[in-house]
């Protein structure tokens, strides 16, 4: 058997065990693979959810962080269309099926939440370069904004301290190079991202920094007093 | 999974009234989704997963003003990101439609399992045959080779042949 042959058996042998099939390139086989998991899907009485997966998705649903429900405000917002370059957007248009922030539903968490970007904003000294060498964090408060400041790949970069669940203020521990919230078993790492864990959250915003001498500046608000 | 004794209601945050909105809109369509998703993995594990990122990526952004038909189209629309995601990064490809027509449909998919006579028709029988065996009876290699008088090599090779053949004779109504 060749190798491409031996990926594929290997994927076979996953659906026919309901296993999750392993990570492999499909190299040629990308259409026999995925004929092949429609063929396992067809085989009797598996297309039927859990009754314990349907009662636990329900439950992170409701504590799932908060973006608002938006048919909470029903006749307030009116229908808008996003109009993005992605064929699915375009695919949910033609649908006729009218949503709020379309665009933002279909990015990947991990892409970020954006760099906070005040209308009007000031820099605002936060720490000395020998405060974020790396392997440290450090906390500040600017501008109404509770932050970190780290070394990340050779880079000051700086996130929101702010966790994205309930609006706990995260803990650094520089040692592990991540963020704990004090609320929740959840942490993030130094990307922004939330690590695995009860809750799937939005990542923290970044926030710009760059160095000014010997100290590190962030990007705040200026209007906070 | 850990079963809870008694699951804690539904609700949508700081509208107790709009419970109901929200339990029914779940109830409704979770079911449907998740054979759309499995149908398109094969497998429990990567279909529990797809269809709750669906949910919780699709549900805070779903309207209650728009008709049940147009939630399942969305819900569909969002896994099929999803299902792309996990085919790029598990094996480097992208998600293939087979039956783009039906899914862009806005009825909900019927209560039965995934409808694969197109991909078989056509086949030469023993492809076919071995198909049958394998996806959907579940049968091992060797007790796939027994049924067909064949050795297990033989069936071994068979099988990811007809796979294969499969995959190109479909490709008539295969997009991307």
């Amino acid at each position: 058997m060749s190798k491409a042959d031996r990926r594929l058996t290997r994927f076979i042998n996953a659906l026919i065990a309901n296993r999750r099939p392993p990570r492999s390139p499909a190299g040629d086989d990308s259409a026999a693979m995925q004929v092949a998991a429609r063929l396992r899907a067809a085989h009797p009485g598996g297309s039927t959810p859990s009754p314990a997966f349907v009662d636990n998705l329900a439950r992170q649903l409701r504590e799932a962080p908060g973006e608002d429900p938006t048919w909470a405000e029903t006749g307030i917002r009116r229908r808008r269309f996003l109009v993005g370059g992605l064929a699915t957007v375009a695919a949910s248009v033609a649908a006729g099926v009218g949503l709020e922030g379309l665009r933002e539903a279909l990015t990947e968490p991990a892409s970020g939440s954006g760099t906070i970007q005040p209308y009007v904003s000031t820099w605002v000294a936060v720490a000395t370069l020998d405060e974020v060498t790396p392997g440290k964090i450090k906390q500040f408060s600017a501008g109404g904004i509770q932050g970190v400041v780290f070394t990340l790949d050779g880079k000051i970069r700086g996130l929101s301290a702010v966790c994205t669940h309930q609006g706990c203020t995260l803990i650094p521990e520089s040692g592990q190079n991540r963020l704990v919230c004090p609320c929740h078993p959840m942490s993030f790492n130094l990307t922004g991202a939330a690590n695995p864990g009860d809750y799937r959250l939005n990542p923290l915003p970044a926030i710009a920094t760059r160095v000014n001498a010997d100290n590190v500046e962030v990007q705040v608000p200026a209007s906070w007093t | 999974m850990a079963v809870p004794e008694s699951p804690p209601p539904l609700r949508v945050v700081g509208t107790p009234d709009r419970q109901s909105d929200w339990e029914s809109l779940y109830q409704e369509h979770v079911a449907p989704l998740y054979r759309y998703v499995y149908s398109r993995t094969g497998n429990t594990p990567d279909a529990e997963d797809v269809t709750s990122t669906t949910f919780l990526r699709a549900l805070p952004r779903l309207r209650s003003d728009v008709s049940s038909a147009e939630i399942g189209a969305y819900l569909r629309t969002t896994a099929r990101t999803v299902l792309a995601d996990v085919w790029r990064q598990r094996h480097g490809t992208v998600l293939m439609e087979f039956d783009e027509q039906r899914d862009a449909s806005p009825e909900p998919e019927q209560q039965r399992d995934v409808d694969v006579t197109p991909i078989l028709d056509g086949l030469p029988d023993n492809y076919r045959s071995v198909l049958e065996f394998r996806f959907l009876r579940g049968y091992s290699i060797r007790e796939t080779a027994a049924a067909m008088g064949v050795s297990v090599a033989n069936a071994k090779v068979l099988q990811l042949r007809a796979l294969r053949r499969a995959a190109t004779t479909g490709a008539s109504y295969v997009e991307g």
